[in-house]
């Protein structure tokens, strides 16, 4: 998976070993503050919930690694929580991750995201959403960023485009192995 | 007449297609499946399913929220196996029906 939104640049490649478990590598980078991670991450389904027209999952998402900046480095740790609903018309997120890189960085950040299915595909065919995110930096000056985006699924690839109110272009996309 | 008729009707019993159908294994199982919302879930199921050497095809109804498995000659599934087979991909299989195909 990649996801690209203004200077923010991020790889994750994960392995689920089972239905409730994944490991892999994190690599980020901001172009803006030269800050590069990288780092071995798990993620952990906690909880799932199968309902006969929707399902919702809590996730746990962590990680250990290295950061640096142009001047220093640091040891760095992460952990957040994801949650989601969805049925075939809806969709909702919240994530947050604190991250605390010593004196790189030290950070939280939050994702709300709200999203409809204009038509309803089915199995094989493709899917697209229209979803509005707001993401919440408090640590920041100028800390709400909103970013409409359009969500494409086919087969096993994920693709989204979107562009912030501010401008920052996104472009994030996911396959499923 | 009547003659005639005995002989259709044992013809028609001991023909192939009446033959097969009389063995038949229930060889296709039709899961309805919770949970199961959007085509990364469709790709997980057939993923896991089509693992399986017994496995002959997989199809996936979205809107009928159902998983269609056709077995392979005699080859057989129970519904315990198929339903931790669903639990595995991630999801809830909450009924499953058997019937012939073909």
């Amino acid at each position: 998976m990649t996801e690209n939104q203004g200077a923010e640049h991020n790889l994750d490649v994960i392995y689920t070993l089972t239905p409730h478990f994944g490991m892999g590598v994190h690599v980020a980078t901001d172009t803006d503050d030269d800050i590069t991670h990288i780092a071995l991450a798990a993620n952990g389904l906690l909880w799932r919930g199968n309902y006969p027209d929707a399902q919702a999952n809590i996730f746990l998402l962590s990680g250990v690694g290295y950061s640096e900046d142009d001047h220093t480095s640091s040891a760095l740790a992460y952990a957040g929580i994801e949650t989601d609903w969805e049925n075939r018309r809806f969709y909702t997120q919240y994530q947050n991750r604190y991250l605390y890189a010593g004196d790189v960085e030290k950070n939280f950040e939050q994702k709300v995201r709200l999203g409809v299915a204009p038509y309803i595909g089915e199995a094989g065919e493709l899917h697209t959403w229209l979803i509005f995110q707001a993401d919440h930096t408090p640590e920041e000056k100028e800390n709400i960023t909103l970013t409409p985006l359009v969500r494409m699924f086919y087969t096993t690839h994920l693709m989204e485009i979107g562009s912030s109110l501010d401008g920052d272009f996104l472009f994030n996309y996911t396959y499923q192995f | 007449m009547t003659r005639f008729l005995l002989a259709l009707l044992a013809a028609l019993t001991l023909s192939p297609a009446s033959f097969a159908a009389q063995n038949c294994t229930q060889n296709q199982m039709v899961l309805e499946v919770d949970g199961m919302v959007c085509d990364f879930c469709t790709q997980s199921v057939k993923k896991v399913l089509e693992r399986e050497d017994g496995v002959a095809n997989v199809t996936i109804d979205l809107g009928k929220k159902t998983v269609t498995m056709v077995m392979k000659d005699n080859s057989v599934m129970d519904d315990a196996y198929a339903t931790e087979l669903i639990r595995q991909a991630g999801y809830k299989a909450t009924s499953i029906t058997r019937s012939c195909k073909g």
